[in-house]
């Protein structure tokens, strides 16, 4: 028992002793600059999480050789898993878009060897003379003060107590261990070349990611961040080829290596680079391997496209197949965590083949483009501008699929931003504006109506025949739902060229003025005069009764809300026809 | 106005005048000293129709919301033609309302006013009375249209019978322009027109 106690304190000793070797060599030279190391998470598949400093530049082997000795036995196999695929050996980490505080993924595999003689428990002095055996191995001397700091944040481990209980738990197999000794040869015999050996995503050349692209269809063969991913994605396969075409033809191109965009509502609020990440559907953890990679926006937008391998034990006992259920992250700021995720604005491009902007003729990037056949492409700043002019005009068309959105400029057939959240480009003020209206023409397109009352505009679902209408939740302005003005028994006042009001033809959705004179501001007064001042100088439009102002011009006109857009004549106040073209087109 | 609807002027301003049409003094753009937003153009009128020879004054004035919403333009110079106003030179075409995109710019417009001068589209919206005549007699119409030309655009085509009519009723003390008026819409006849004007 004395011996026992002698042995921890000697081992206890040693350990101390050893930690002193450490910091005294580091002191001695210069440790690379604290901007460089990065700080990531390593996730393993018994819920263990532990903090790793780490330089871009060391390949996977070099890390795995450092988490070894926290993590297993030196017999054992760790596989790596970062956004959907498992890392090779060779593959330096600062090609694969990790960001501080990232979470590496660490599964450990039982070899046969490993699996026949039960593991030693190792004591924390085995493992801190394991590191430095293995920093001296992987580094060269010169370079030995260059080790990583193998903090392991996650655990103490201070004292000499032994690792039992924690190692045993990452050493239990979570499968026959003959099943996953196969798997892991089968996983680590990829062929994965191209990720690893000369191709460097970061630096890589476009003309190299569209070859990539082309060449590996459907094969897991790169990373999520590789240039040739996004362009697989973003591009359709004639794009890629007409890209492919330009480059051949030496177009310069703007010159930009291709981003996925996201919108960071918070902390960064604006539109930055995203980074592509995956996790399983089911467990929604990150240790997951793609069976294909995503080759298109459904692949990664839409849920259960793609099929993959988890790792995390609950799911790996299940039967059921898992799904890759894709997400983003934006690379603007440091990760707050697993559910910090941004949205896809998936129409933002990099502007690869230098299109000109519709609007500025300018050649900017990254650009909008639309999903027209013809892929018009906007700058964003003339986007936000395009937005901003429909929006202030309350041109926007309220679909009953995507909600409140704009065709794009040219307006082509069936090219509606189909992802509302591009208009959180417009900023958060303007966003509320567009939310509000958006509201707005929700109510209306479903049969509703909007109190009247200057600064409620309360939305209401009365029923179809109603007609005296209570703003019910709002401010309960009792009005007629014909003319909007306070309820009252009897025709409506006239509006309408000596036609009373009652006598229009009348449906749910034509039932009210849609612009609403109540917006015109707070504190403006529903007086007399206004609606007489209305009355005046508009006539309403005959089909939705929109108030109408002729500026100049013919006297065809067309309804300027954008759910109506009737054709009507501001001479016969009719639908506009053959006739009121030839006998008073123009007066 | 915005940055960028005075930028993409700028630049359209520049295609126009480097514009093969515009060497040719086909089309023509002007700017009232620095303001984008009110702008001259002038298009000659095409050969071999009534409008050839002739000078046509626009006026084209953008909006704030250039290019997502569309130039406004009109005639200055009075023109007798079916798909604009003899009265306030307003012109329906389609380009300039619903079918306006933000990728056309001043120079589509302008040589497609061009176009229209030489195929005028008598069953789209029209002047009435224009267009009537042009269905009606269009020998006629293109007489009082190269006539029209001629007195307000700069045309070299004379006609002594439409000269002496309208002397006509200047000697009557009728102001020229409402004398051209009346007469074309009368068909050249003096009668009707006398009628039309004193009644």
């Amino acid at each position: 028992m004395f011996s026992l106690l002698l042995g921890w304190l000697k081992s206890f000793f040693s350990q101390v002793l050893s930690l002193f070797q450490i910091g005294s060599a580091k002191s001695v030279s210069s440790p690379p600059p604290e901007s460089q190391m990065l700080s990531i998470f390593v996730r393993t598949n018994t819920g263990e999480k532990i903090q790793v400093q780490l330089a871009p530049e060391w390949t996977v082997a070099q890390l795995k050789t450092h988490l070894k000795p926290q993590l297993c036995s030196t017999q054992q196999h760790i596989k790596l898993i970062f956004a959907g695929k498992e890392l090779p050996e060779s593959l330096v980490l600062g090609q694969c878009d990790l960001g501080q505080n990232s979470v590496l993924h660490a599964v450990i595999l039982v070899t046969s060897a490993s699996a026949a003689t039960p593991p030693t428990s190792p004591t924390v002095s085995d493992i801190t003379r394991r590191v430095q055996d293995a920093a001296i191995e992987e580094f060269p001397p010169a370079n030995c003060s260059e080790k990583p700091n193998l903090t392991t944040a996650g655990k103490e481990y201070a004292s000499s107590e032994t690792l039992t209980s924690d190692a045993r738990d990452m050493q239990r197999p979570t499968r026959p261990s003959s099943t996953d000794t196969l798997e892991s040869f089968t996983l680590l015999d990829l062929p994965c070349g191209k990720i690893s050996g000369a191709e460097t995503p970061a630096g890589e050349d476009v003309e190299a990611a569209l070859d990539a692209a082309f060449s590996e269809q459907r094969e897991c063969q790169r990373l999520l961040c590789d240039a040739s991913t996004v362009i697989t994605i973003q591009l359709s396969q004639d794009e890629q080829e007409q890209l492919r075409q330009l480059k051949a033809s030496g177009v310069p191109g703007s010159g930009e290596r291709p981003h996925f965009y996201v919108f960071c509502s918070r902390p960064c609020r604006g539109v930055r680079v995203g980074k592509l990440r995956v996790r399983c559907n089911r467990c929604a953890q990150g240790a997951v391997t793609l069976h294909e990679d995503p080759t298109c926006w459904k692949d990664v937008l839409t849920p259960k496209q793609i099929l993959c391998w988890c790792e995390t034990p609950a799911c790996k006992e299940a039967v059921k197949e898992c799904y890759a259920e894709f997400y983003f992250k934006c690379s603007g700021h440091v990760t707050l965590g697993d559910d910090d995720v941004a949205v896809p604005l998936y129409m933002i491009r990099a502007n690869l083949p230098g299109v000109v902007c519709l609007s500025c003729a300018e050649v900017a990037s990254p650009v909008i483009v639309f999903e027209c056949e013809a892929s018009h492409v906007l700058c964003l700043d003339c986007f936000i501008n395009y937005c901003l002019s429909k929006l202030s005009e309350r041109q926007f068309t309220h679909d009953s699929e995507i909600g409140y959105t704009l065709p794009c400029p040219v307006n082509c057939f069936d090219s509606y931003i189909k992802e509302v959240h591009h208009f959180r480009l417009l900023g958060d003020d303007q966003y509320r504006r567009y939310q509000h209206w958006a509201t707005e023409e929700a109510v209306l397109a479903a049969g509703g109506v909007l109190c009247p009352r200057p600064g409620c505009g309360h939305g209401l679902l009365p029923d179809a025949d109603c007609v005296r209408i209570t703003c019910v939740g709002g401010c309960g302005f009792v009005f007629c739902r014909l003319c909007l003005q306070e309820y009252h028994t009897g025709e409506c006042w006239q509006l309408d060229h000596g036609q009373p009001l009652s006598s229009l033809p009348r449906s749910a959705s034509t039932a009210s003025f849609n612009v609403d004179t109540s917006r015109v501001g707070v504190g403006a007064r529903w007086d007399v005069a206004s609606a007489a001042a209305i009355q005046s100088l508009t006539k309403a439009c005959p089909q939705c009764r929109t108030p109408t102002e002729r500026s100049g011009g013919c006297m065809h006109m067309v309804c300027t809300r954008a759910s109506c857009r009737f054709n009507w004549c501001w001479v016969c106040h009719k639908e506009w026809t053959r006739d009121c073209m030839a006998a008073h087109w123009f007066g | 106005m915005s940055n960028i609807a005075a930028q993409r002027i700028q630049r359209e301003f520049n295609e126009v005048i480097k514009s093969d049409e515009a060497q040719k003094f086909s089309i023509k753009l002007e700017m009232d000293g620095s303001d984008f937003r009110h702008i001259n153009g002038e298009i000659a009128g095409p050969p071999d129709t009534p409008y050839e020879s002739g000078n046509f004054k626009l006026e084209i004035k953008i909006p704030d919301t250039y290019p997502f919403n569309p130039p406004k333009v009109k005639f200055l110079t009075k023109i007798w033609h079916p798909n604009v106003s003899s009265v306030t030179g307003a012109i329906c075409l389609d380009i300039l309302k619903d079918q306006w995109a933000a990728a056309m710019t001043l120079r589509v417009v302008l040589l497609s006013l061009q176009a229209l001068l030489a195929a005028a589209e008598p069953d789209d919206p029209q002047d009435a009375v224009v267009a009537n005549q042009y269905k009606e007699n269009r020998a006629l119409f293109t007489s009082t249209a190269r006539y029209w030309t001629t007195v307000h655009a700069g045309g070299k085509q004379l006609n002594p019978d439409f000269d002496k009519k309208i002397h006509t009723l200047l000697d009557l003390g009728v102001e020229k322009h409402q004398a051209l008026v009346a007469l074309s819409a009368c068909d050249w006849n003096l009668d009707r027109a006398l009628e039309q004007i004193f009644s």
